[in-house]
């Protein structure tokens, strides 16, 4: 089934990072810096993978109603848990990359960084902020928090724009914003189809 | 014995094949443009007969005489450098210069327009160029402001020897450096990352430097088109983006013009960009480098070196300046 293959499907780009560890696959003349990137931009289309996840499900129940089918669920919601904890995951070894290929694994260099450049400041609260969510994503926590669960899980919202922000800024030094505002693009898209639900919810 | 190597093993053309080479591939791509777009088709129609002759950059041995301007690094290998660059006329990613300038970018003919305050302007192909001096072979560091390195050996002729034979006016203060811009061999003119074409500028005394080079190529061979081919401009001490590729204006002015990266982003990028560890950009620290090749994945970065290791030959050109202001 779809969903239960993404699991192995979001580690493969981990398989390729231990492949580039051992030389067998070949990242050009700045592999570190290859990494680094790699390991965000793999998160950040994890991120906004899980954020669309309620938004195409919603599409696909329109599409059914329109077409006059009986609408079943189109079956990602499911996998909405791995897909963020695996953006989570890549977005900590992003992190850790940076320690080690950045900043020579100079822990102080990156707490400097973060209260200087605006752009590791606006990435490292959207990594807290996920990790808090990949911390309360178990079923215990749900039960535990109630109602103030959906409340903490709908800041996924806050950390796509704080993590599409980084990408901006990040780019912004070579004034080339082609790839954030793809990005941008996908989640406003997102986040407009979900604006249309509650009004929707709260007309049936 | 001379520093000079003439390239060597299977990768090294015959000067024999390399002419008809360059005729062959250059033919094919107007061919393939002729049959699939229309518009360069009408436009090839309406050019003289010899124009269709212009051809692309294909790396060709240059004798050049060894120099005292030598680090002792080891050179970065040839296959980094001709497949890392910054050529945002080509693409902004690493990779799209070498992908899409060599079957592109047509150097030969090649003119370099030298004007503005100057008593003799001239205008020069590459002949030109080659009789200004001996083409001397320099081993360079080369610090990119992104955070990277390199050791390149050039080969080229200091640029004053050109700044001489136009015989700069006094009024003449700066000179400003315009790469080529032609929408019909440049793809990534299309984004407006920067303002085209490309320009660059130097002092007249820094301009005027022993060190600063006119490269027309590296590695013992004539630039490749991702480089800069044919003819570029290579200023040590300074971030990379200060040396301007495939030149094809040159002007002495009066007041210190405004660069397209200052125009992109000022607070960002400084006139004079000297590699200076002491002074951040704002999204990155300049204290350290990644040397392209040098170690395993793991091995640590260098620290960079002020004016990249130049200081003893260019820092009095800065003496009573604050480095900090005038990044």
């Amino acid at each position: 089934m779809l969903f239960s293959s993404l699991q192995a499907w979001a580690a493969l780009p981990l398989m390729l990072g231990g492949l580039v560890v051992f030389g067998v696959v070949d990242l050009g003349a700045n592999p570190q810096e290859s990494i680094i990137r790699g390991l965000g931009q793999t998160s950040l289309v994890l991120l906004l993978f899980a954020y669309a996840i309620s938004p195409i499900e919603r599409l696909w129940h329109l599409f059914a109603e329109q077409s006059g089918r009986k609408a079943k669920p189109f079956g990602l919601v499911p996998a909405r848990r791995s897909v963020g904890l695996w953006a989570l995951g890549y977005a900590i070894l992003h992190l850790l990359a940076y320690w080690l290929f950045e900043h020579d694994r100079d822990t102080w260099k990156v707490v400097v960084d973060f209260f200087r450049r605006p752009f590791v400041t606006v990435g490292t609260v959207a990594l807290l902020l996920m990790l808090a969510l990949g911390l309360t994503s178990n079923r215990f926590s749900m039960t535990r928090l109630g109602p103030n669960w959906k409340q903490l899980h709908r800041l996924i919202g806050l950390i796509v724009a704080l993590s599409i922000l980084h990408y901006v800024l990040h780019k912004a030094g070579k004034n080339d914003f082609i790839e954030p505002a793809a990005f941008g693009l996908v989640a406003l898209t997102a986040w407009f189809i979900k604006l249309k639900r509650p009004a929707r919810a709260a007309g049936q | 014995m001379g520093s000079f190597k003439a390239p060597t093993g299977p990768s090294a053309p015959k000067a024999s094949e390399i002419t008809p080479e360059a005729f062959f591939s250059n033919r094919r791509r107007l061919t393939g443009a002729l049959l699939s777009t229309p518009g360069i088709a009408l436009g090839l129609a309406a050019c003289p007969a010899g124009a269709s002759a212009a051809s692309l950059a294909v790396p060709r041995p240059l004798d050049a005489q060894p120099s005292s301007w030598k680090v002792m690094d080891k050179p970065t290998e040839e296959h980094h450098f001709l497949s890392y660059n910054n050529f945002y006329e080509f693409g902004t990613d690493k990779a799209d210069p070498a992908a899409k300038a060599p079957s592109r970018l047509l150097v030969d003919p090649w003119t370099l327009r030298v004007e503005g305050l100057v008593a003799k302007p001239q205008t020069f192909d590459m002949q030109d160029l080659l009789k200004l001096a001996k083409v001397e072979e320099r081993v360079y560091r080369l610090r990119c402001v992104e955070g990277w390195s390199m050791v390149v050996p050039w080969l080229g002729l200091s640029l004053s020897s050109l700044i001489k034979r136009v015989q700069p006016l006094g009024s003449a203060k700066y000179v400003q450096f315009a790469s080529l811009a032609d929408e019909k061999q440049m793809p990534g003119l299309r984004s407006d990352v920067l303002q085209w074409p490309y320009q660059e500028a130097l002092r007249l005394d820094e301009a005027l430097h022993e060190l600063t080079l006119l490269a027309v190529g590296a590695y013992g061979k004539t630039l490749a088109a991702q480089n800069g081919a044919p003819v570029r401009l290579v200023v040590p001490w300074k971030y990379g983006f200060k040396s301007a590729k495939s030149i094809v204006s040159i002007k002495f002015i009066e007041r210190q013009p405004e660069t397209s990266w200052q125009k992109a982003a000022a607070h960002e990028y400084g006139f004079y960009s000297n590699v200076n560890p002491e002074v951040p950009h704002r999204r990155w620290s300049q204290a350290t480098e990644r040397r392209i090749g040098e170690g395993g994945l793991f091995a640590s970065r260098r620290p960079t070196l002020m004016f990249n290791g130049y200081a003893d030959q260019v820092a009095s050109l800065y003496t009573g300046m604050d480095l900090r202001r005038f990044y």
